[in-house]
């Protein structure tokens, strides 16, 4: 029992695969700013960031951007106002922001099972660089360019998506 | 001209009306938020009206702390609250905060009866704590947070929490771990009906308390016009934090609320007002 309660803390703990609102610092420097004042909750204006619950451990209350419900539209209104300086309070560019990298799981994907889908190329706000298709056809992720807003991973048709976007910083 | 005995009687109004001011504010922010009005945001952590960033200054403290950084926007952030507390003190705490407005208004006379009957309490003249007390549960936390490396501030802040709490009851965002530590101290509080959180723990308050200078208000006692000294206690009965205004070492705990002053005047002794200059004392 305690050795199951251990386990489920330290993996809440370790659990560093969130995303973050556009323009945080790495994972632990972030939790060591963020001061959950909600001020990027509170701005957002497509409840896109939500604040974490109980189940991430050490940083419940801290903001975190769940792609599948609602994914960052990249309206920059966050980074400015954050007081302490936990999301970058500079970062006005959406091309610059680097909240995660997405990833195509090839087995689900449609197009590479033979079926027409251009759902994430077609919504991704990078469009033609960030997600790019090779012969016409599939979809491959530019890692250079991604700035992992998650649209894609909202879009995405397949249950449970086949696209999804993993933290910038645990890449 | 400024009739000090007026405002002194009238003190306490004021005060209920900046503290029911203060809560419906908190309620207000959510609700403007839901109407898509998003200039007036954030909590009792960090507030923006427009483009102006206040930030609690024990934010400030445990950020530096924590990240062992100086950030600049941030200190310039907590100078409001930090002007503030140098010049009326910790009145943060007594007029803003809805911890404290919470407590006010749970006290009860018949749960003060209770409390007393039960724990056996006499009625003697209050003491006040040595500052040190003070200080060693502040460096405490201090110590806690460098050494474990937990935003534990921002954790047992009470304003923090509640302001938060009232967020997301509001918005919908559900309520959780923050409203159990907040109703495991406020029970507390309320039971035993002795104000420890405020007088010994508030990292907020004590982070208030650490700018002072000789020109920040305090409560002056003149000894030689009080004249209920060995019969009663009028000053000190009142007092939420049960701090006698009488006696030296008042500060760091006193948060000017005023409270013993107003029963002063009403009592018809003029002993106890509010000063910026230190007087000398014989």
């Amino acid at each position: 029992m305690l050795k199951f309660l251990l386990n489920y803390i330290e993996n809440a703990v370790s659990d560093k695969s969130v995303l973050r609102p556009p323009g945080a610092a790495p994972e632990n420097e972030f939790l060591n700013k963020c001061i959950q004042c909600n001020k990027c909750l509170q701005i957002c204006p497509y409840d896109s960031i939500v604040a974490a619950g109980l189940e991430f451990g050490t940083s419940y209350g801290t903001p975190i951007i769940i792609a599948r419900d609602v994914p960052c539209y990249l309206c920059m209104l966050c980074p400015p106002i954050c007081p302490t300086g936990a999301l970058d309070n500079d970062l006005l560019e959406k091309e610059k922001v680097r909240m995660g990298i997405a990833k195509i799981n090839e087995e689900t994907c449609l197009p590479y099972l033979g079926i027409i889908c251009r759902a994430c190329f077609e919504n991704c706000p990078i469009f033609r660089k960030a997600i790019i298709l090779e012969d016409e056809m599939y979809p491959k992720v530019v890692e250079k360019y991604c700035v992992g807003c998650g649209i894609c991973e909202h879009v995405c048709p397949v249950e449970g998506s086949a696209i999804i976007v993993k933290s910038y910083h645990n890449v | 001209m400024f009739n000090s005995e007026k405002f002194y009687r009238n003190l306490n109004k004021y005060r209920k009306a900046v503290q029911i001011f203060s809560i419906l504010f908190l309620i207000a922010i959510p609700i403007l938020i839901l109407l898509d009005i998003r200039y007036i945001i954030g909590n009792m952590y960090s507030i923006s009206f427009w483009d102006l960033n206040i930030v609690d200054p024990s934010m400030m403290v445990q950020t530096i702390v924590l990240s062992k950084e100086f950030y600049v926007p941030l200190l310039i952030a907590a100078l409001i609250p930090i002007t503030l507390a140098l010049i009326f003190g910790k009145v943060f705490c007594s007029w803003m905060c809805p911890y404290n407005t919470l407590l006010e208004l749970f006290e009860l006379r018949w749960l003060k009866k209770i409390q007393r009957k039960f724990f056996n309490i006499k009625r003697k003249s209050n003491i006040n704590p040595k500052p040190y007390v003070y200080w060693i549960t502040y460096i405490t936390l201090i110590l806690i947070t460098l050494i474990v490396g937990i935003p534990l501030f921002t954790w047992i802040s009470m304003p923090g929490i509640i302001s938060s709490e009232i967020f997301a009851a509001i918005v919908g965002l559900g309520i959780g771990v923050n409203t159990v530590i907040f109703g495991v101290v406020f029970l507390f509080e309320v039971i035993i009906g002795k104000r420890y959180w405020c007088k010994y723990i508030c990292p907020v308050g004590a982070t208030l308390s650490l700018v002072k200078t000789k020109y920040t208000m305090h409560i002056n006692h003149n000894e030689d016009i009080c004249n209920c000294a060995a019969k009663a206690e009028p000053c000190g009965n009142d007092c939420p934090l049960e701090l006698n205004p009488k006696e030296k070492n008042l500060y760091p705990y006193c948060f000017n609320c005023g409270r013993c002053i107003k029963v002063c005047e009403v009592t018809g002794n003029k002993a106890l007002s509010f000063l910026f200059v230190k007087k000398n004392k014989k």
